[in-house]
């Protein structure tokens, strides 16, 4: 018999459930979301790393002679620019279905909001270190090796998935509530990367536009762009970066109590 | 000591239409204060009072609709109620849906942890899951393939043998689990009656008045969200039964006369 008791009230969910065995749930869901999704194809975990490469050489091949940039300038930085994107808008797609997709076991069965969040962190966590050994790997082959400013990526990576997890929590409750906001979502995302210097270059035209400096989206890029291309980022990044993290983290840590005890009617 | 209290409890659920999704509508409604669209309320549960202490077993009855299921959710902490008090003391373990956390294209085998950790278990329950769900759901081997080559029966069976692998202080039941062919219902029968005789307060929802008297002390008749009348099984299910009845009758009769 179980000899320890656990007092449940109205407004918090039941206390058995431990920060270190919520993170048990959440790694498990991620290893079989990714289990699920390279299952039966040739390539394995490799296959959207694949498609990752495949977009980089086809942009390089483009528009380097658009830009008139050297070839393999372009590359590193279209792929560093494609690596960092892809993280942060894979991150903000599915803070938007976080919820949603979690409606029959929220209905069903105690799950923390944590649980969820942390599930879409480890998950991109999962797919980002495949696409960016895969990109250190291009990168190696046309001639870049990775240094050790490489490893500079660390903090802005983690600095990127505290955002993205604070955001489950705001995003994924207004996407459960109001069934449209996905879809704008979607779109205002879709116009950020073209707003955003991913596969153009804001020097080509010899000025930087203060919409730029506003993007945070810009910021983020860099924070894992420039140490691959071999600088150190600046400290308006680093400064930019922690802005969001600050912010959505207090965001989501008011509406967290506010979100929990409603979830379940949205749905 | 165990023990599960509500005082006063109320809950309504918001029923949105299309229109009440929207947030580009909602932002209109907001500014227009125009009245279109928006939520129902659907009032699931008033001013219920109910007290509980180790060695209840309590069935909940009454008509589909009657809030048998919203009160096991507020005890199961899956939704909170918007008045009134609810105190649990004591660990809830909640068998409300099946197939929860089974995902098809895994193996049986590999479909233990998740839904176990979704109930809530502990390292040591798991590994104790491991072991002897082979043996309660007599899936053998079968236990190696995907759960999606499963027949209902086999599903069931993996299914209900996890759901009893947890041993909790109170155990919540939307209907009296019941699964697969005549042996294994022989066999699922005695593995639930022996959960429950370990476990110290047990709500469980049914229809069956069977059930109800051979499993339960208590019985508590519910309609329109609220405890008509709570004690004895025999007597409350007789009352219960006199009511119905005399609806039937009473719907008969009208019948008639409309002829």
């Amino acid at each position: 018999m179980s000899n320890s008791a656990t007092t449940m009230d109205t407004t918090g969910s039941q206390g058995s459930s431990t920060l270190f065995s919520q993170w048990r749930v959440s790694y498990l869901m991620a290893s079989q979301d990714i289990e699920l999704r390279y299952r039966r194809s040739l390539l394995g975990p490799l296959w959207v790393s694949a498609a990752l490469v495949v977009t980089v050489l086809a942009l390089s091949y483009v528009f380097s002679g658009v830009f008139g940039v050297a070839h393999g300038r372009y590359m590193s930085y279209v792929a560093t620019g494609l690596l960092s994107w892809q993280l942060i808008s894979a991150l903000v797609g599915d803070a938007c279905t976080s919820i949603i997709d979690h409606t029959f076991l929220l209905q069903n069965a105690p799950l923390s909001l944590h649980v969820i969040a942390g599930r879409v962190v480890l998950r991109n966590a999962i797919v980002f270190g495949h696409n960016f050994a895969a990109i250190v790997i291009l990168l190696a082959l046309s001639g870049s090796l990775p240094t050790a400013l490489t490893l500079m990526i660390l903090p802005g990576v983690a600095a990127i998935f505290a955002a993205g997890y604070a955001l489950v929590f705001p995003l994924g409750a207004l996407c459960a509530r109001f069934r449209d906001v996905p879809l704008v979502v979607q779109n205002v995302m879709q116009v950020i990367f073209f707003l955003t210097p991913i596969f153009w270059m804001p020097n080509a035209s010899s000025h930087r536009p203060s919409f730029i400096a506003a993007n945070p989206f810009f910021h983020l890029t860099q924070l894992i762009r420039e140490p691959m291309l071999g600088t150190v980022p600046g400290p308006d990044h680093w400064a930019i970066a922690g802005m969001c993290c600050v912010v959505l983290g207090l965001l989501a840590w008011r509406v967290k109590p506010y979100i929990a005890t409603r979830v379940t009617l949205w749905l | 000591m165990t023990s599960v209290r509500l005082q006063d409890v109320s809950f309504a659920y918001p029923v949105f239409d299309a229109a009440g999704r929207s947030f580009k509508l909602e932002m209109m409604r907001r500014i227009s204060s125009a009245k279109f669209g928006g939520a129902v309320k659907v009032q699931a549960l008033s001013h219920v009072s109910l007290d509980l202490k180790a060695g209840d077993r309590v069935a909940l009855i009454g008509p589909n609709g009657s809030g048998k299921s919203t009160l096991l959710k507020a005890l199961a902490g899956l939704i909170h109620v918007q008045s009134g008090k609810l105190e649990i003391d004591g660990r809830v373990v909640s068998i409300l849906s099946r197939g929860l956390g089974i995902q098809p294209e895994f193996s049986g085998y590999r479909n233990i942890e998740l839904p176990m950790r979704l109930l809530g278990a502990r390292d040591a329950e798991i590994r104790g899951a491991l072991r002897e769900v082979p043996e309660v759901s007599g899936l053998g081997d079968f236990l190696h393939l995907p759960v999606r080559t499963y027949s209902d029966g086999m599903r069931a069976r993996l299914m209900f043998s996890i759901s009893t692998a947890i041993r909790g202080e109170v155990l919540l039941m939307d209907e009296w689990l019941s699964a697969g062919d005549a042996e294994f219902v022989a066999r699922a029968q005695k593995r639930l009656r022996e959960l429950v005789a370990a476990t110290p307060i047990v709500v469980l929802a049914s229809h069956s008045p069977d059930i109800v008297k051979s499993v339960c002390n208590l019985a508590c008749w519910m309609d329109a969200g609220e405890i008509v009348q709570i004690g004895a099984p025999e007597a409350v299910l007789r009352a219960y039964s006199e009511k119905t009845q005399n609806e039937l009758v009473q719907a008969n009769h009208m019948a008639r006369i409309e002829i």
